[in-house]
């Protein structure tokens, strides 16, 4: 039987090339926060990325929030992988994690601002999600979602 | 993580960073203030983002407060985190300058 004390050994990789950063990590706040802050590294070495740094980072936040939240079993050995891309015109994150995945297609999709309770505490995520980035998406099983933004309509919140 | 600081009855909190998830261990920092302050300030002036579950906090101490007749207030609060707390229509409950 497995010893839930001892420390399981690091998942964390990372791959990177100009225009994608690839990372997989163990289901915990620690190896989030790592992925984030390596996230933040290589938008601030991309000039056209620097712009949408808020959007990018708010993103990753709720993404992974997501994955730890409800796609991992509280199991730190579940992977999550990340993988941000992007060209002139779009940037694509992608978050994949090893739940049972999130039933979609139960949620009303492009929730309206004014259908949602301001001062409710939680339930906002996907919403931000939808808000700050200009498509969507999720697989079938509901373990992987895509977010992907123009970058050049700069209009945009 | 946050320095607090109370001066003329109203406590002034500040994040030493981001308000990201988890948020757990601000929130049993915080609480006790929140409940026994009568005026609750959150300076952000070390905050560059805040995610939902940060947002979920900062709602939580407003609806404490409120139950009292009391409000929230942040100040140096970004550009980018003004404009999402108008999205939010936050800034419609809070007091943000």
């Amino acid at each position: 039987m497995l010893n839930k004390n001892i420390k399981l050994k690091s998942m964390y990789k990372v791959d990177t090339n100009e225009n994608s950063i690839k990372i997989q990590c163990g289901a915990s706040f620690e190896e989030a926060e790592r992925m984030c802050k390596d996230v933040n590294g290589f938008i601030r070495k991309n000039d056209i990325l620097k712009e949408y740094e808020f959007a990018i980072s708010l993103g990753l936040r709720e993404m992974v929030n997501n994955a730890l939240d409800y796609g991992s079993d509280s199991e730190e050995a579940n992977v999550i992988k990340m993988q941000l891309l992007y060209n002139n015109e779009k940037l694509k994150i992608v978050m994949k994690d090893e739940g049972q995945g999130f039933d979609w297609r139960k949620r009303q999709l492009k929730i309206e601002i004014e259908n949602i309770d301001p001062l409710e505490v939680g339930g906002k995520g996907l919403y931000l999600l939808e808000k700050y980035f200009d498509s969507m998406y999720f697989n079938d099983k509901g373990n992987q979602i895509t977010v992907e933004k123009n970058i050049q309509d700069k209009d945009k919140t | 993580m946050a320095t607090i600081n109370k001066e003329d009855g109203v406590t002034i909190i500040e994040p030493e960073g981001d308000i990201t998830a988890p948020v757990d261990e601000l929130k049993e920092e915080i609480k006790s203030e929140v409940e026994n302050s009568d005026q609750v300030v959150f300076d952000m002036k070390n905050v560059e983002l805040i995610d939902s579950k940060g947002i979920g906090l900062l709602i939580a101490s407003h609806n404490s407060l409120k139950k009292e007749d009391k409000k929230l207030r942040l100040k140096n609060v970004n550009e980018d985190i003004t404009k999402l707390m108008e999205t939010m229509r936050l800034d419609k409950h809070f007091e943000i300058n």
